[in-house]
């Protein structure tokens, strides 16, 4: 958005034609130094990408108008598409120079974050939402393959994830998820970082991870579990897959958020809706069945492992 | 404003796992409806299945009389209110609340209008032009529900909103939520754990267990009339006493007895439990730990339903005392006054109200009276 005020800004001021861009809803883009709306205005509908925007100009400019929307609409086509075809082509592993990265997505030298979201829902109308949360800011948001991205730099990671979730699935009523992973610097950051998400949606969905919001840097022991090789997994399934099978759904549950929950017996007895004497019971009742005791960390290791290579195997999908 | 009808829905998700089995529920415009049950029985997935956010696998689901199955979940007319509600960080107060409005491309002086109301409602008209990390966890609580509120929808699904909250604000947030029930007059669909949640709020209950409706009913008839050990052990805190016991008849009048202990039971229960053939047979004797009591006025009432038992555990709550007793194999609770002198280690002198005596059915768990 800066990058297109800036343009918008040196437009009037070369030009001296004084204007106002507004959007469909009434909220002012930008505003000519001294602009003033009077009865002796026209007015001229421009294509902002999607969106439908609205030029306010003097009456004294009309023979400028044609020229002045032509301008504005490709400098934003210049501006944001070209940055989309940019990451487009960092994505898909073209060359793209480091000069013309940087030139067009400004905020990546100070550090940017790229979110890949799935919907389960339609795609458009989930990029439009996802747009119109960020529509003041300089945030890339474009479908790359059948997913949407979301480039920006975001002081509040975890937070613009759930944002991004809840207001897919409060708006939309789809199902939606987020993922996430390192900072970036320069194309290759970018590169890495969608690939991290990439691979933070796969172990997901490997694991049947039950949050919808996933960090890629939180996500270590799928990372273990998806690199064992075939015969170590065999043999943590041939020590506890007849414990796990034999477990009812409350207490694969009970394993679940305990581990979720670091090992933390109040967090888990809180999330699990039981008295922290249930829980205890039932991790000693784990500890009896495997012989495992998962409130110690060491042994809780060797247990989260075998769990979710268990679970791999057993993987539940909706 | 509208009503909902549930018929026979069920969830199953692949690889044959049931989570909502034959749920029908009708719930009337401007009713406060909350699912409850322990983790895994189904409520949030039901909610999801009204949202749209879970296809329904089977049945049928009708909002305002008109049947919903197929209809694209933004056109239903709900708002939704989840357990982790997330701000737009970037956004003022103000802005989160308009999102959905601006969204639906709501002229601004409207817009303005219903956050300004919305606000005003919650009593954060204060915070409008704060972002969210200036919020506390209540405020911010609010303000999502503010952004459910603006849309004014048919109804209002709340998934668990208060379960992130501590003890203290979860209190003062369920008073919020139920005046705006009051003063917003739609119908409002509620999921908690949270028994005294459900029990303040509803004014009706759906107790789940395993994917099974296990009872559909007032607060009231929950407590004093539940179907099942199940629904009675959930409702109440502390929980409802069972204590393995037998039926028995002596001289024409039916006992309840266990360990040493033979109370008698009413003369209405009496005939019920003979007419249903429980004479002789082994039972679940449950009684409510306000329905046991120490004073010596009400022992003094209930003179043929005096047991003696030792004190275990006490905890002074301020107005009221929990004591842990101890008869035999039997272990209970009796919620008495605070004023009462039992210690750990007393042998005391206790009797149980025989008018609230609930009797379970050994096998089945259902109620027999």
């Amino acid at each position: 958005m800066k990058d297109i005020m800036n343009f918008l800004q040196d437009l009037s001021k070369n030009t001296g034609i004084k204007f106002r861009l507004i959007t469909e809803d009434g909220a002012i883009i930008f505003s000519s130094e001294s602009f003033i709306e009077n009865s002796d205005m026209i007015y001229i509908s421009v294509n902002m990408g999607s969106e439908k925007a609205r030029i306010h100009l003097e009456k004294k400019f009309k023979e400028c108008a044609s020229i002045l929307k032509y301008t504005i609409e490709d400098k934003y086509r210049d501006i944001y598409l070209k940055k989309e075809r940019i990451i487009s082509d960092i994505l898909d592993g073209k060359d793209v120079s480091d000069e013309m990265v940087h030139k067009s997505i400004a905020f990546l030298d100070s550090g940017c974050n790229l979110f890949l979201v799935k919907t389960k829902g339609n795609i458009h109308e989930a990029i439009d939402v996802i747009k119109e949360i960020y529509r003041k800011y300089d945030v890339i948001t474009m479908i790359y393959h059948d997913d949407i991205i979301v480039i920006g730099s975001f002081d509040e990671i975890k937070e613009h994830a759930k944002a991004i979730k809840e207001t897919i699935n409060s708006n939309l009523f789809c199902k939606c998820y987020v993922s996430y992973g390192n900072v970036a610097h320069n194309k290759y950051g970018i590169e890495r970082a969608f690939h991290e998400s990439q691979q933070s949606m796969m172990l997901s969905e490997k694991f049947s991870v039950r949050e919808e919001v996933l960090d890629y840097n939180k996500l270590l022991f799928e990372k273990i579990v998806y690199s064992l090789d075939t015969k170590l997994k065999q043999e943590f399934l041939n020590k506890f897959e007849a414990k796990f099978n034999d477990f009812d759904s409350e207490m694969i549950s009970t394993i679940d958020e305990f581990i979720n929950c670091g090992l933390n017996t109040s967090d888990a007895a809180r999330k699990l809706y039981v008295h922290r004497n249930t829980l205890i019971y039932r991790l000693d009742k784990i500890k009896k069945e495997t012989g495992f005791d998962i409130r110690n960390f060491r042994e809780a290791t060797v247990f989260t492992i075998s769990f979710l290579v268990w679970r791999e195997k057993n993987k539940q999908t909706n | 404003m509208a009503g909902l009808s549930l018929k026979h829905i069920y969830k199953v998700y692949t690889g044959n796992v049931t989570a909502v089995k034959d749920f029908n529920l009708e719930i009337e415009d401007k009713e406060f409806v909350v699912f409850v049950g322990p983790s895994g029985c189904g409520k949030s997935t039901t909610l999801r299945m009204i949202a749209g956010l879970e296809d329904i696998t089977k049945g049928e689901l009708y909002i305002g009389g008109e049947l919903k199955n197929d209809v694209s979940p933004k056109d239903r007319d709900i708002a939704m209110v989840f357990q982790n509600y997330a701000l737009y960080p970037h956004m003022t107060v103000y802005d989160n609340m308009a999102f959905g409005l601006k969204l639906r491309k709501t002229p601004k002086k409207e817009i303005d209008e219903k956050v300004r109301d919305a606000a005003k409602l919650l009593d954060i008209e204060h915070l409008l032009d704060r972002k969210p990390k200036a919020l506390s966890g209540g405020q911010r609580q609010r303000v999502a529900m503010g952004r459910a509120i603006v849309r004014e929808p048919k109804v209002f699904l709340m998934d668990e909103p208060l379960s992130n909250l501590d003890a203290k604000l979860r209190v003062q947030m369920r008073t919020v939520i139920a005046k705006l029930h009051k003063r917003l007059e739609t119908t409002f669909v509620y999921v908690t754990h949270d028994q005294t949640e459900a029990m303040t709020l509803g004014t009706k209950i759906v107790v789940m267990k395993d994917g099974l409706v296990q009872q559909v009913d007032s607060p009231q008839q929950l407590y004093n009339h539940p179907i099942n050990l199940f629904v009675a052990g959930f409702i109440g805190s502390p929980q409802m006493n069972f204590i393995d016991s037998k039926i028995e008849e002596q001289e024409g009048k039916v006992y309840v007895t266990f360990e040493d202990e033979k109370m008698p039971l009413s003369d209405e229960t009496s005939k019920i439990i003979k007419e249903k053939g429980y004479v002789g047979k082994d039972v679940v004797m449950g009684i409510r730990p306000e329905h046991l009591d120490d004073d010596p006025e009400f022992i003094a009432k209930h003179t043929d339903a005096i047991i003696s038992a030792n004190v275990e555990v006490t905890e002074l709550m301020g107005s009221e005392t929990f004591l842990y007793l101890k008869k035999g194999k039997a272990a209970f609770t009796a919620k008495v006054a605070g004023t009462s002198s039992a210690q750990p280690d007393d042998v005391i002198k206790i009797a149980l109200n025989p008018d609230r005596i609930h009797i379970f059915d050994k096998e089945t768990e259902l109620t027999i009276v």
